[in-house]
């Protein structure tokens, strides 16, 4: 099962690939070239990863701090500068109004 | 109402004009369970999974009513997980909170060769929005 996800937080069950198939088959790549994403339930910042090298910044956000920790170290170590990661509910997001371009909820409605 | 606070929580981070993504796995479409290429069965998902995709459609639905989002393109995709033998899928089934187990058949079909590859599918669905 190498490659896989299992125990995502806010989606426990779910088991997600490792690479990009999900961003590819949403055809959405404009949607975040350039642009400030918002990754609302982020988890452990997988797609976040996906999405920076496209975007101009990317905010993920997720409920579970141990996630955001793993999402933070990881973002470490792939050096990635222009993403951060934060502990945050979607119902209550603290980021300042009509400061992004694009919100997506990954698995997280 | 969560799911609705969570929608304007977005509609009011995001730019007017710029988009909203809703993408989660689609209870209309069951995994499917393959090996060798070849449709051995399915997998099915729990009431509550399926109750809360039911809930999360209507927020959607409740917020473009509203107003504040716009539809501009929805659909569903498949892909498939990492090969993994039945033991595993075993393990994954039972921590899973989504997904009740094997339909009918499957897993039989799935235990005359244990050891080898299993391939599920899944499905996706998403809807893409314009902030208004």
């Amino acid at each position: 099962m190498s490659g896989a996800n299992v125990g995502r937080v806010g989606c426990a069950s779910a088991m997600r690939p490792a690479d990009d198939r999900e961003l590819r088959g949403l055809r959405a790549e404009r949607f975040f070239r350039g642009r400030d994403v918002l990754d609302i339930g982020t988890g452990n910042g997988r797609l976040s990863w996906l999405i920076a090298p496209l975007a101009r910044s990317v905010t993920g956000l997720d409920p579970d701090d141990e996630a955001i920790a793993d999402a933070r170290r990881e973002a470490r170590r792939r050096g990635l500068g222009n993403v951060t990661f934060d502990v945050s509910s979607a119902q209550d997001l603290p980021v300042g109004s009509e400061r992004f371009d694009t919100a997506l909820f990954s698995w997280s409605l | 109402m969560g799911m609705v606070d969570a929608l304007h929580e977005a509609h009011r981070a995001v730019r007017p004009g710029g988009t909203i993504i809703d993408l989660r796995p689609d209870s209309g479409h069951p995994p499917r369970v393959l090996r060798g290429g070849r449709a051995v069965g399915g997998l099915y998902e729990l009431r509550d999974a399926i109750v809360d995709n039911h809930h999360s459609d209507r927020a959607v639905r409740r917020v473009v009513r509203e107003g504040l989002l716009k539809p501009l393109r929805a659909g569903h995709f498949w892909y498939a997980l990492p090969e993994m033998d039945l033991p595993h899928l075993d393990a994954w089934l039972a921590t899973s909170r989504r997904i009740g187990g094997y339909t009918r058949g499957t897993h039989a079909s799935l235990a005359r060769d244990p050891s080898r590859p299993i391939v599920v599918r899944r499905a996706l669905a998403y809807g893409i929005y314009e902030r208004v």
